[in-house]
């Protein structure tokens, strides 16, 4: 029995004389039953749910017409429709969905009359989608061997990632092969790059730092002389929801740890030749934080502005090299650090990470030292 | 001639729990100068009606006028099991690509106020929800609501021509309002730094939150960065203080006064709480006419902590051996397992967000212990 006619009955038994009028009215002026239709864009994308011949109807329009999300996992709770706006288009209702519907996802639309549409966010074969292609690409340090207090790490993928999920995928084991627990920091929120393809992964200092509690208990997430593992899931889902094409394994082994501040002064440059556009060579001696490097270490003229080129990374982030776009001029230049550049135990050229408040008083963040030298 | 409610454009409101319906006022889409939010969350209530958020992509914390609503706040015995995955059914994805990240009650109307991020990667929609006591889930237009942005000064100065964009970023990690400032809590994916911000309310122009370095001096002689994880502001003696919990977990005192743009301030250790823990949110209430803290902890669940006369306890100055506990006592609340978030919805009850034994996340009122 069609939607009008059972209103119409209802309302006879009902008695009601104001409504039998309304109802008939109703009836009389609805030549067509309501319909149930999509609109999608050029592109295939569904862009809004339209229930045709909608009025006269004395229910509020969200009642009309309501759209759920048809999920991939079955729940027991009465989940809601979509928040969207509802608005009408002569007779027409229409229901746009207020972040828009997804390609991937099934959508369904249910009328109060009983009507139902089920469709998907975009009208194409989406499986092939699935298939993974994001891959990790790069670990920083890079270096098969870490001193045991380092203190940060960097995953960098090829395209964008899920958030908020690493504590799940990612592990650090012991040469055994044990899971070492708590080794790194959980924040809900995690520390991600703005373009979401560079984890930040910090080993706990809480468990780094000299003196704090757990330090006695539990050791750092690193012994000298050991080997661990950092174990990649290949679960880890981008952002996208694809697993990642393969999971991954990085052995490395503990050595001594540093608790000393980079020394600006020890390390040695390899001068370009003047006229030329040959790299300017900076060796540490040690590895320093491989994306400070790139942010807070610079070359300028001697009258103070920045000289314009590339940076690399090299021997495992020992060395800093720079290539500038012009040849270089025979006259003095300047290395220019941001005192807050640290190397990978997080000791910065201010201050050591560990600091003893009593004997030390730190200088402001931000100071820039410079160290000149100039073109052979 | 169509009804007037026919050409109303009908609400970002839908019913959760059965409860009635109602079309909610729609808010205007766009205003002069309100910039959109990049990302959202942490929340925090400050004066009357305003909610902070912090939108760490942008660097900036925002200020919101919430908008007047008809609806009932959280009662006592308000529940809504499965709140992550009805907030996710309204907004049309799956469970697994919602993220909540902060919950925050307006204290001027018990309404329940979530951040989340509709999505699951860097360019995951940021979302404000609202969510009544009949468990109705409005979403609201964070950036037609706001009413002033205020910038965090991190750009370093020394940068005058860098190239294309930094790819150093901080996550806010939480948020307070005390003594007429917004505190910022958080944590860089680069360089560590483990300093606290400050910025006076209302927001002025060009005065960006400044970094204040926090010391708190227990463990032996060595200063600790490890980083604020959660705090609130509390009174003591008389004077606005923010309580800070640290990983691992120390409970510092800092005066809110000593927080001055560029200053070091080193804090008074007042409890250790033992280690292999992350402290996840703390509120303040008061029972019985004494002051306590409920803590909320990743391994050693939700702690009850006497806060009277704090100004009384001596800085913990020395190594806690042992990994054992120090300074104020606490006790452990049994009933509350799971919980991840806390805030004070009245003088006697709560609301947390906690997983359930059958691992639903339920948005729930309880009695303050």
């Amino acid at each position: 029995m069609s939607e009008p006619r059972h209103r119409c009955l209802f309302a006879q038994r009902a008695l009601s004389a104001w409504a039998l009028l309304f109802t008939l009215v109703a009836c009389a002026r609805r030549e067509a039953p309501s319909e149930l239709a999509l609109e999608r864009d050029a592109e295939g994308a569904a862009r809004a749910v339209v229930l045709r011949r909608a009025v006269p109807s004395r229910s509020a329009p969200i009642d009309l017409l309501k759209v759920y999300l048809v999920a991939r996992e079955r729940s027991d709770l009465a989940l809601p429709p979509l928040v969207g706006v509802h608005s009408f288009r002569g007779e027409d209702l229409v229901f746009e969905p207020r972040f828009g519907f997804d390609a991937r996802q099934r959508y369904r639309a249910v009328t109060e009359s009983g009507m139902e549409l089920v469709f998907p966010g975009v009208e194409r074969d989406v499986d092939e989608e699935l298939v993974p292609t994001t891959a990790l690409q790069a670990i920083h340090p890079s270096a098969a061997t870490w001193p045991e207090n380092v203190l940060r790490v960097y995953l960098h993928f090829s395209a964008p990632m899920s958030i908020g999920r690493s504590s799940e995928f990612v592990r650090w084991r012991d040469a055994a092969g044990e899971l070492v627990p708590h080794a790194f920091l959980e924040i809900a929120e995690e520390l991600w790059d703005p373009s979401g393809k560079r984890l930040t992964l910090l080993f706990d200092p809480g468990r780094v730092k000299r003196g704090l509690v757990p330090h006695e208990e539990l050791g750092r997430a690193l012994r000298a002389g050991e080997r661990y593992t950092l174990e990649i899931d290949a679960r880890w889902p981008d952002a996208s929801g694809r697993p990642l094409a393969q999971g991954s394994r990085h052995a490395i082994t503990a050595t001594a740890e540093d608790l000393a501040s980079p020394a600006m002064d020890a390390w040695t440059l390899a001068l370009p030749t003047a006229g030329t556009r040959e790299p300017l060579r900076v060796a540490f001696g040690e590895a320093l934080d491989a994306v400070l490097l790139r942010e807070w270490l610079w070359i300028e003229t001697g009258d103070g502005a920045r000289v314009r080129g590339a940076i690399a990374l090299e021997d495992a982030e020992r060395v800093w090299t720079f290539t500038p776009d012009e040849p270089w001029r025979a006259a003095p230049h300047a290395l220019v650090a941001n005192d807050g550049l640290e190397d990978i135990c997080g000791n910065s050229l201010r201050a050591p990470f560990e600091v003893d408040l009593f004997e030390r008083v730190t200088p402001p963040a931000g100071v820039l030292r410079r160290r000149s030298f100039e073109p052979r | 001639m169509r009804t007037p409610w026919l050409a109303l454009a009908c609400t970002a409101l839908c019913s959760a729990a059965g409860a009635q319906d109602a079309a909610a006022p729609t808010q205007p889409s766009t205003k002069p100068n309100a910039a959109r939010f990049a990302s959202l969350g942490p929340l925090a209530f400050g004066p009357s009606g305003v909610l902070f958020a912090a939108d760490s992509k942008a660097a900036e914390i925002a200020a919101l006028r919430v908008p007047a609503s008809t609806a009932k706040g959280l009662a006592g015995d308000f529940a809504l099991v499965g709140v992550d995955a009805r907030c996710a059914s309204a907004l049309g994805v799956e469970l697994e690509a919602l993220r909540i990240i902060d919950l925050a009650i307006d204290p001027a109307t018990q309404l329940a106020y979530l951040a989340v991020a509709r999505g699951r990667g860097a360019d995951a929609q940021p979302v404000l929800l609202r969510i009544d006591g009949g468990g109705a889930i409005e979403a609201l237009e964070a950036d037609a609501l706001t009413i002033g942005r205020a910038a965090l000064s991190d750009a370093p100065s020394d940068e005058p021509d860098a190239r294309g964009r930094s790819s150093r970023q901080e996550t806010i990690t939480d948020l307070g309002f005390a003594d007429g400032k917004v505190i910022v809590a958080g944590l860089s994916n680069a360089e560590f730094s483990s300093c606290l911000r400050t910025i006076p309310y209302p927001f002025a122009k060009a005065e960006p939150g400044a970094g204040i370095e926090i010391y708190h001096g227990a463990h032996g002689k060595l200063e600790t960065r490890s980083p604020v994880r959660t705090f609130l502001a509390h009174e003591v003696g008389g004077e606005a203080h923010i309580v800070a919990a640290y990983t691992c977990t120390p409970l510092v005192l800092i005066p809110v006064k000593q927080l001055a743009p560029g200053a070091r301030v080193r804090g008074k250790t007042i409890a250790e709480l033992g280690n292999r823990n992350r402290p996840l949110d703390m509120i303040d209430y008061t029972k019985d006419g004494k002051p306590f803290f409920l803590m909320a902890n990743s391994s050693r669940g939700v702690m009850k902590i006497p806060a009277h006369e704090l100004e009384k306890w001596q800085g913990i100055e020395e190594r806690v051996d042992g990994g054992g506990t120090q300074g104020l006592p606490y006790e452990k609340v049994a009933k509350l397992e799971g919980v991840e978030q806390l805030d004070k919805l009245d003088a006697t009850h709560g609301v947390v967000l906690a997983r359930e034994a059958d691992g639903k996340l339920a948005l729930r009122a309880i009695v303050l212990p």
